[in-house]
């Protein structure tokens, strides 16, 4: 029995869709993200034996799916050869409301908020995903939290 | 800040598209893509096929596509309707149906695919290029099509436009001249096309490219095609523009000593043209001709003592056809047989001949048919048949409809 196999499965077929949602916010797009996410946990499987059971399975996979995404985006500004424009916003038609806010954000702190909040990660599972100390992830948040909020009673934003 | 002010809400919902087999498959490559080019490919590529992921390349299930309008069959079928006896691709084109798109400095090129009764294909891009492959088991089933469009670019060439039968493929590369490689996005259609296209374009500033690799899943090369080096070509076929009283402009090669042609042909065709053939050395060895409707200068090496005996064709020229340009050495006279039982004399001087055929000679049932060389003694060298069934390539007063709205001459 494979069990580091097994919880991989049972791990993308509880979260399939938060992951690829978050990393449509890294890489443009649900279809995109489609593609990091399969690559992503591909990944984790051929590479399982690597996972030591330090921090959670879901963590290790959210910083291997991370990675794939923002290698993806890279190199897709890089050789975005036959359009010239950047690959879209997944949030660009709203720029009023609360995702116009957090498209605000700059894109680190952003993913920390969007692994807290829609990924429903701890602080811990953060760090080890996106690879910096945890209280590195505590005051990220914290100033996000604080740049969110002052942006919200600025704009007047709609909720 | 409390979580109520971040709710699930605000991120928008994909469709429920995940797929466990896939990620397994993908589990089972042995080379990892990194999801790069293949990300690649899903951004170029237009959405609205019906596509896959299965293999990391989408690929287009044909009988879900998009049938092409009538303007899209009628562009097949010419092919068909105009093509020699014999060389017609067999293509089927109502069958035609849209694979993908992909933009290119502002404009969309659909790709177009017809099947053929042999089992390949004809392509058509919108704006840009087209061709068939009619028969996946030719010698040239085995290479890597490419097109190569020409631009006002570093390497000459603005994009590399093509196909692949081999279905082994699983990456499809591009090598530039500096040693650098990059993955080409491509489509894989599926039966009865099952075959692989790409369009990609060439950076600006990017180097010669110098091939197109394919490699199977181990990374094995499947097929490996060289590319020429279309500035290289570009200045050897280079032609400019001269006149010569008593003839329309002419194209004469760049290569040309033009202070020391020699004319060696003068003919008045029926329709009052006036054609020449003219010869110069060309700088850097060898000779450079040209015709009205022909030029060229032999590749450097050329030896002219391997012309083959009968190196003619017919050459088409507004209400006139004329015979032009080589023959082997030792041909001392050709002879013209027409289907009508007439014969003419032709004299061919240091290897060239030019000579306008009679307008009597262009109706079905009057043409060329044979040409037969002959040395200095009479003795036959070479004969060469020709079809007299062509549409489209003598002139006539009345042209002829045909299917898939094509008007052209029997």
């Amino acid at each position: 029995m494979d069990r580091e196999k097994d919880a991989l499965e049972k791990l993308y077929r509880e979260r399939y869709r938060t992951f690829r949602d978050v990393l449509a916010g890294i890489v443009g797009s649900h279809d995109l993200a489609r593609e990091v996410v399969q690559d992503a946990f591909a990944l984790a499987l051929r590479e399982r034996h690597k996972w030591r059971g330090e921090g959670t399975l879901e963590a290790w996979v959210w910083r291997i799916a991370i990675n794939v995404a923002l290698k993806t985006r890279k190199e897709l500004r890089r050789r975005w050869e036959l359009e010239e424009a950047p690959p879209p916003e997944p949030f660009a038609e709203s720029d009023h409301d609360v995702r116009a806010v957090l498209r605000s954000l700059p894109s680190r702190r952003r993913l920390l908020v969007f692994l807290r909040y829609f990924a429903d990660l701890t602080y811990a599972e953060i760090a080890q995903a996106t690879n910096v100390a945890e209280g590195t992830v505590a005051a990220t948040l914290a100033q996000a939290h604080a740049e969110l909020r002052e942006l919200v009673e600025r704009e007047g934003v709609k909720r | 800040m409390s979580d109520q002010l971040l709710p699930r809400e605000l991120l928008p919902a994909g469709p429920p598209d995940a797929d466990w087999d896939d990620v397994l498959r993908r589990a089972r490559q042995r080379n990892a893509r990194g999801g790069l080019w293949v990300l690649l490919a899903v951004a170029l590529i237009a959405v609205g096929v019906a596509s896959a992921y299965a293999l990391g390349h989408p690929i287009v299930d044909f009988s879900k596509a998009e049938r092409g309008p009538t303007k899209i069959v009628n562009s097949f079928g010419s092919l068909e309707v105009g093509a020699p006896p014999g060389m017609a691709p067999g293509v089927l084109p109502h069958e035609a149906r849209k694979v993908t798109s992909v933009r290119m400095d502002g404009t969309t090129h659909v790709l177009w695919v017809a099947p053929t009764k042999q089992g390949g294909f004809c392509e058509l891009w919108t704006h840009s290029v087209g061709g068939c492959r009619a028969d996946r088991h030719d010698d040239f089933a085995t290479h890597i099509g490419v097109s190569m469009i020409g631009g006002q670019t570093q390497s000459g060439l603005r994009a590399l436009v093509g196909s692949f039968f081999q279905s082994a493929g699983e990456r499809l590369e591009v090598t530039y001249a500096d040693g650098s490689a990059f993955d080409i996005p491509f489509v894989w259609v599926t039966a009865p096309i099952d075959a692989g296209f790409y369009f990609y374009r060439v950076p600006h500033d990017a180097p010669r490219p110098t091939a197109v690799v394919l490699y199977d899943d181990d990374g094995t090369v499947v097929t490996r095609e060289p590319l020429p080096d279309v500035l290289e070509d570009a200045a050897r076929s280079r032609q400019v523009q001269r006149r010569i009283r008593g003839y329309a402009p002419l194209s004469v090669p760049a290569a040309a000593e033009w202070d020391e042609r020699r004319q060696l042909f003068d003919v008045h065709a029926a329709d009052g043209a006036h054609l020449g053939l003219w010869v110069a050395p060309a700088r850097g060895g060898g000779e450079c001709f040209w015709t009205n409707q022909a030029a060229g200068c032999p590749p450097t090496g050329f030896d002219r003592s391997t012309m083959p005996p009968l190196a003619l064709g017919l050459q088409a020229g507004g209400k006139h056809m004329a015979l032009c340009c080589g023959v082997g050495p030792g041909v001392a006279r050709v002879e013209a047989r027409f289907e009508d039982g007439d014969r003419a004399e032709l004299r061919p001087k240091e290897q060239y001949l030019l000579w306008a055929i009679p307008p009597r000679h262009y109706p079905v049932g009057h043409r060329l048919n044979q040409m037969v060389a002959f040395d200095a003694a009479g003795r036959r060298l070479a004969g060469r048949n020709f079809s007299t069934r062509t549409r489209g390539v003598y002139p006539c007063a009345n042209p002829k409809s045909y299917p898939y709205e094509v008007s052209m001459c029997p």
